[in-house]
């Protein structure tokens, strides 16, 4: 090894030194008692340089294996799994809800310990209220923009349809149940979207549709009261009450645990913020969309050759 | 000259023998010529000792203060001995009637010497008219009288009186504040428990008596008693159920305090608590047919929610009911009669219209009361249950297929896929 040459003429050095102080150091003991001091000094020495040496090598080596993951994590390919305008989308989507489920559930849980506390953080609930309402506006423009965006985006477009759940998700359940019971081991390989994935954004819309709606009730009552009856608006009350604990049950057990805390991704990933998977995140997760990826590259790259 | 000196000298000399000879009543004079003496003592048989002093000055400026000490220590001579107890009915017959037939009159009578007499609260020789600002009977200075004895723990503590907390709150009301103030309006004790005739409050006699509350205040409080006349809880009080409410129910008696007052029961974000002392009480809605589940309705709703958080704008009962003058939904003059809801839901919401009366305003979720909230509710607690379950299901299975794996993989799979 490199070290041991490089360490040997210092240890040698530090050794004559050593040896050239306790002679100076020891003229009147016996020669026998002196010789006895010098080993002993000397076997110490040794013990701690070798301690020493030990220590250098392993930083060494731990710096080596970082650098070398860090060239490694660099070749492997990111694949782009949510553009920015999708992860503009989420942000929305996540801060309204956010706001409105800290605004909104103290009212539905007055007794609940922590939900004075909630409405006090905005300074009561005059200015909760409105929080609330700021969020709604929030929440009813990240559903237009989404629309928009599923219309008029390739990508839009192409997410869409790949999110309309099939026959293929009901065999993919089944085979993921019977692997987690360890009765088969394979797992099913999932395209772009799980069935995980597809029921997350299809409990994300049918959300929006019920809240937005039933809130706009409560929000513009007494213009919804110009047409419909009072017990209308109860509807739209007990409906929107209802279906926001749903979602927010909905985010806490479904989207953290499968996004969060599952062990693979604890305690969760920036997938949101950089939207990149790295290669064996897509193979071990999306096997299907890679193997798509991959063999339309195969069919592209003759043609660029052919250029 | 001289005998002009005579005659004087002689007439002198006849008056001055003449007081100590004859059994004439001796004069204010001739009085305090030992009782002018700051040091006169006398010691009881209970061993006390009680200063004798009179001072001239206090008597001549008091009410009496023109008589003589004779009128009211009729047995006085000069000197003497003990004198009897003064009697005041002697002249001020009716008040001493009065007095006889109080709780302090009748107890005093009895033997009970710790009730208060005549002059414990007008005084002894410095008595003044209950007009003069100086008086102890005076409007602003009768409170302080009272509360001598009525905050004394030991005298509450043994005849039963109401706690010293009841009388230090009278201090803190709005009506001990104003007296506090010195605003000649404000109500002090006598004005509600009468002077003389102070009897407890279960006595029908009483002014103080539930029956007779409404027209107390009234005295005073006009314009709200004519609206009160006018309520479903006056035509109670009337027919003598003693559950109907009167001022006092909601108001409270010796701590009312304003409504702008966070702590008065009548404060917006207390409304719903007072009025549901009664309304949420199962007794007194079957006893008089009165719609239930009041209290739980309406804190369901987002009026009662935001009240409870402190948006006091928020509706609480007295919003829509009305406050002195409620009257039941079936009457017409109702504020919450069905004809009138969008007019008094228009109080808040304005533009509110004949839909506002469309559907119950106290919403009870039961399929006879509100079917379509009564379905949601249902459709959503199977939904929420099945969608939890099988989330928690597939979770779970989930973390039991990487923990199986990982027993039987071994150090294979210690390190989860990734």
């Amino acid at each position: 090894m490199p070290e041991k040459d490089r360490k040997d003429p210092v240890t040698g050095h530090i050794e004559k030194e050593v040896e050239n102080a306790l002679t100076e150091g020891l003229p009147e003991l016996p020669p026998e008692e002196a010789e006895a001091l010098k080993e002993k000094v000397r076997r110490r020495v040794r013990e701690e340089m070798a301690k020493e040496a030990a220590r250098l090598a392993r930083e060494q080596r731990t710096r080596e294996k970082k650098r070398q993951d860090e060239e490694m994590g660099e070749k492997e390919e990111k694949f782009e799994r949510f553009n920015r305008n999708f992860r503009f989308q989420h942000m929305v989507l996540f801060s309204s809800v956010i706001l409105l489920v800290l605004t909104g559930m103290p009212l539905k849980f007055p007794d609940f310990v922590l939900s004075r506390f909630l409405i006090a953080l905005w300074g009561g609930i005059q200015n909760s209220t409105i929080v609330h309402r700021i969020a709604a506006g929030m929440l009813i423009y990240f559903m237009v923009h989404h629309f928009i965006y599923t219309i008029l985006t390739r990508d839009g477009r192409r997410d869409f349809l790949l999110m309309i759940p099939g026959l293929q998700d009901a065999k993919d359940i089944r085979k993921n149940i019977r692997n987690f019971l360890g009765k088969s081991p394979d797992k099913p390989s999932f395209g772009r979207f799980s069935y995980i994935e597809k029921f997350d954004y299809w409990a994300v819309y049918w959300g929006c549709v019920i809240m937005i709606g039933s809130g706009l009730f409560l929000w513009f009552e007494t213009e919804v009261m110009r047409f419909l009856p009072k017990y209308a608006v109860d509807m739209a009350h007990e409906m929107h009450s209802d279906e926001a604990l749903l979602a927010t049950l909905a985010i806490v057990i479904w989207h953290f645990y499968n996004v969060h805390f599952n062990p693979d991704r604890f305690p969760g990933t920036l997938l949101w913020w950089h939207g990149q998977l790295t290669e064996h995140e897509m193979k071990e997760e999306h096997p299907l969309e890679y193997e798509e990826i991959m063999s339309r590259r195969g069919k592209e790259s003759p043609e660029v050759a052919d250029r | 000259m001289i005998r002009c000196f005579l005659v004087a000298a002689l007439a002198a000399a006849a008056l001055l023998t003449a007081g100590p000879a004859g059994a004439a009543a001796p004069s204010v004079g001739e009085c305090l010529d030992c009782h002018g003496d700051k040091s006169i003592e006398m010691t009881t048989p209970g061993g006390q000792t009680v200063s004798l002093h009179v001072d001239l000055e206090e008597y001549r400026r008091s009410v009496h203060g023109g008589g003589s000490c004779v009128t009211c220590h009729t047995d006085a001579k000069s000197p003497h001995e003990r004198l009897a107890k003064v009697n005041c009915g002697r002249c001020h017959g009716d008040a001493a009637k009065s007095y006889a037939s109080s709780s302090h009159g009748k107890l005093r009578a009895k033997g009970v010497a710790d009730v208060p007499a005549c002059h414990d609260c007008h005084g002894k020789h410095g008595i003044r008219k209950s007009k003069d600002p100086a008086a102890r009977t005076f409007h602003l200075n009768i409170a302080a009288a009272c509360l001598r004895c009525h905050k004394d723990r030991a005298i509450e503590r043994k005849y039963g009186l109401p706690g010293e907390k009841e009388m230090i709150g009278y201090e803190r009301s709005v009506h001990g504040l104003a007296s506090k103030g010195g605003q000649m309006g404000s109500a002090v004790c006598p004005d509600c428990h009468g002077n003389h005739t102070i009897l407890p409050g279960d006595n029908p006699k009483s002014a103080t008596n539930r029956q007779n509350i409404p027209t107390l205040c009234g005295k005073c409080h006009t314009g709200i008693l004519d609206k009160y006349e006018r309520s479903v809880h006056a035509k109670g009080m009337r027919a003598g159920i003693a559950e109907s409410p009167v001022c006092t129910d909601c108001h409270g008696e010796h701590t009312i305090s304003k409504v702008s007052d966070p702590n008065s029961p009548v404060a917006a974000r207390n409304i719903p608590k007072t009025c549901s002392r009664c309304h949420d009480k199962e007794g007194i809605s079957s006893r008089y047919a009165l719609p239930k589940k009041r209290f739980s309705s309406y804190m369901d709703s987002f009026h009662g929610i935001a009240v409870e958080y402190g948006m006091t704008k928020a509706a609480n009962c007295a919003s829509c009911h009305g406050v002195h003058d409620i009257l039941p939904s079936s009457d017409p003059a109702s504020t919450v009669n069905k004809a009138n809801l969008p007019n008094t839901c228009g109080r808040c919401h304005p533009k509110a219209g004949p839909n506002f009366a469309k559907g119950p305003v106290h919403v009870e979720i039961t399929p006879s009361k509100s079917l379509g909230v009564f379905a949601i509710r249902v459709f959503y607690t199977l939904f929420i249950s099945a969608l939890v379950i099988l989330f928690v299901l597939h979770v779970g299975l989930e973390m039991y297929g990487r923990w199986n794996r990982r027993r039987k993989g071994g150090a294979e799979g210690k390190g989860s896929p990734k």
